[in-house]
């Protein structure tokens, strides 16, 4: 009776451990799947914006936003557009045709307008609304593809 | 019923819950997309300026082309252009933020200010 009482006990026990593994471990797995760094290429016509850590490459035509939010950004601009200083931090390039490279912490760019490239690389949140196409590279696997999207869709790097 | 029967049930049960767990969650971390892209709209066609613009049939794509549009033909008419910057700046904000309707709302008006 009591080896019965024994062996129902250790059943009852070994079953919650197994039900915890299995909930806990994929959580696991995509935690970490979401950590380091990735690269997005991104390419379309409509509004591409990022923010996040790391640097931004981005051309095209159309107007071109760029917000320092940390006072470390590194700003480097070719092409023509004229400059604007908004209230909020916000520096704003009309008429935009050329190409721009942003490093820092927290940094946000976005450009509005067509034959939009963007490479990105670090962590952050990205939209990218209109038609083009985008993949996100992490560790040398593509991580994530899709199409640029009617509504704002918030994604994640990687 | 014996404690065996028992043992053997519980089992069964906690495997066929690891299953549906481990089962949605590689659902919900799906997120490899590939879809055929629709042919790019470069820029709308120019609107007649009496018309009434119908927003609830236009496309992000289309608005944001018609705003960038006017707000070119406007800026080298030598208009005032600062109303509707502000609020298209809020757009961006709130397609930034993932906030569709709002962006979209405050896209409109921006076109509305520049004359449309």
């Amino acid at each position: 009776m009591k080896n019965k009482r024994l062996y129902l006990i250790f059943s009852f026990a070994l079953a919650v451990s197994l039900f915890s593994a299995a909930l806990v471990a994929p959580q696991t797995a995509f935690a970490e799947s979401g950590g380091g760094t990735g690269t997005l290429t991104a390419d379309g016509d409509g509004l591409a914006g990022i923010r996040g850590n790391g640097t931004v490459t981005i051309s095209g035509n159309g107007i071109l936003w760029i917000r320092d939010h940390a006072g470390d950004a590194a700003i480097t601009i070719s092409g023509n557009g004229v400059r604007d200083a908004l209230p909020g931090g916000w520096i704003r390039y009309s008429g935009f045709n050329g190409s721009a490279t942003v490093s820092g912490s927290q940094i946000t760019v976005a450009l509005s307008g067509y034959s939009i490239h963007l490479n990105a690389t670090g962590t952050g949140k990205f939209v990218l609304r209109g038609n083009g196409s985008y993949s996100v590279v992490k560790d040398g696997d593509v991580v994530l593809t899709g199409s640029w999207t009617e509504d704002a869709e918030v994604l994640s790097i990687p | 019923m014996d404690v065996k029967r028992w043992s053997i049930l519980l089992l069964g049960l906690t495997l066929t819950l690891m299953l549906v767990g481990c089962a949605s969650f590689r659902k919900k971390g799906e997120t490899t997309r590939t879809e055929i892209l629709a042919p790019s709209a470069r820029m709308t066609q120019s609107p007649s300026p009496s018309e009434e613009p119908d927003f609830s049939t236009l496309s992000f794509l289309e608005m944001n082309n018609l705003y960038l549009q006017l707000l070119e033909e406007k800026q080298a008419a030598g208009g005032d252009t600062e109303k509707a910057d502000d609020i298209y700046l809020k757009s961006l904000e709130a397609s930034l933020a993932g906030e569709s309707a709002l962006a979209d709302r405050y896209l409109q008006e921006a076109i509305l200010l520049l004359g449309y």
